[in-house]
């Protein structure tokens, strides 16, 4: 999965694939599987769990997260009342370090007709 | 044929006692995960912040001559919200299945009210929707259908309310559909808001909640009408242009006032390029920075 802030690229394993030895990573290491109606469906979810992320940030004001966090995440596909596709995705992120329970939230995402608004930029330190 | 009179039997019991393939349980006390939008949960919004709703002119203009003070008025002070409540509202969510009494099958799912909302039934049944000319009221009238492992509501009947706690205005045509998804103990509601009174796309917000085993209370108190200040018969509100909140966002956030007056357009992310050059960033934030405020 690609988004089009700092080009960074998320792989979703499927089966019983195990996370290879090595150093955290900014991305972590995803295992996925299907849940529900199976992809494509519109009563399913992809559900992924993320381990083996470096340390990094809850929220752009400082709250942390630690190298001990697991994120679950739910990738679900909601048809809108007049048929089009949105994507909603539920995050839920686990750190026994700095969280007392887990921490949630949920995003939408409305499906693009075409690849014209997509433009991925590096990552700038620039304001 | 013994055996088949028993599995026909055990079939029959089956029908009757389980629920159609791929409908999941709902049924609990759901606490309410209030990790993101805190302000407008909680608190509540800014006021003339209506950056990120699909208004259109007539709703911005109503949302202009909102004044908070209206819900201090003794008409209104024990005024119930819409069914919008549960995505806009910060309270947790308890459900229930209500069984036919011939059959045994769910006839109705219901969502526990709030001191603030209503309960919504959604009839399972098949029934139809009123005709369209049928009283309205704050709790509207529900329907679902089952989509595999999802519940989808649809409301409509519901009486002009808000969705966002500001002045944002729905209209009484307005149709509320509620998607009800679980994963395990984790309960994830959204909700589409179409309105063509107010509106110019679907606005949309989503919530998550825990399963819990503490019971969520239903309802709560009788509302008493007390003195709030405001007098019987008067109407606080803002006439055209003397709104004193519309730089509110400018002066707190340096967010530009077109941003900050909503529109489709300041729902997506490439609106930032549009307004970037007009953003200023203030010396130093004052209030809601994401930490408690100086004294607090």
């Amino acid at each position: 999965m690609d988004s089009d802030a700092g080009q960074q690229t998320r792989v979703f394993h499927f089966g019983d694939w195990k996370a290879p030895a090595g150093p955290h990573t900014i991305q972590g290491d995803s295992v996925a599987v299907w849940e529900g109606g199976g992809r494509g469906a519109t009563d399913g979810s992809m559900k992924v769990t993320t381990t083996n992320l470096k340390a990094g940030f809850l929220r752009k004001n400082g709250v942390p997260y630690s190298e001990n966090t697991s994120l679950t995440e739910y990738y679900e596909l909601i048809t809108e009342p007049n048929g089009s596709p949105l994507l909603v995705v539920t995050i839920s992120t686990t750190d026994p370090m700095y969280l007392r329970q887990p921490f949630v939230i949920t995003s939408q995402f409305k499906k693009e007709p075409s690849e014209a608004k997509w433009h991925p930029t590096p990552c700038s330190a620039t304001w | 044929m013994k055996r088949i009179h028993s599995i026909l039997a055990c079939l029959l019991l089956l029908s009757v006692t389980a629920p159609a393939f791929a409908e999941i349980d709902l049924s609990g006390s759901w606490a309410s995960i209030n990790h993101e939008d805190a302000m407008e949960r909680g608190a509540g919004p800014n006021p003339d912040d209506w950056a990120g709703l699909p208004f259109n002119d007539a709703a911005r203009e109503k949302a202009l001559s909102f004044s908070q003070s209206v819900i201090s008025m003794p008409e209104r002070i024990c005024w119930f919200q819409t069914q919008w409540h549960i995505a806009a509202g910060p309270f947790s969510l308890r459900m229930w299945a209500v069984p036919d009494p011939i059959t045994g099958k769910v006839q109705a799912w219901v969502v526990g009210a709030w001191e603030t909302r209503a309960p919504m039934t959604i009839w399972m049944d098949g029934r139809p929707h009123p005709s369209k000319n049928a009283p309205h009221d704050q709790t509207g009238f529900t329907t679902g259908v089952w989509n595999g492992n999802e519940l989808v509501a649809t409301t409509t009947h519901i009486k002009t309310g808000y969705i966002r706690r500001n002045g944002a205005a729905s209209s009484d045509m307005a149709t509320i559909t509620t998607h009800f998804r679980r994963h395990g103990d984790l309960l994830t509601v959204t909700m589409f808001m179409d309105d063509p009174v107010y509106l110019t796309e679907p606005y949309i917000l989503t919530r998550s909640y825990n399963l819990s085993t503490n019971p969520v209370a239903i309802g709560g108190p009788p509302c008493i009408v007390g003195d709030e200040g405001v007098e019987s018969g008067r109407v606080p509100h803002y006439l055209p242009g003397q709104n004193p909140f519309t730089d509110e966002m400018k002066k707190r956030y340096g967010i530009p006032v077109e941003a900050a007056m909503g529109g489709a357009e300041t729902m997506y992310p490439e609106y930032r390029d549009k307004i970037k050059d007009k953003f200023v960033r203030p010396e130093k934030c004052t209030i809601n920075c994401g930490r408690p405020a100086a004294g607090q």
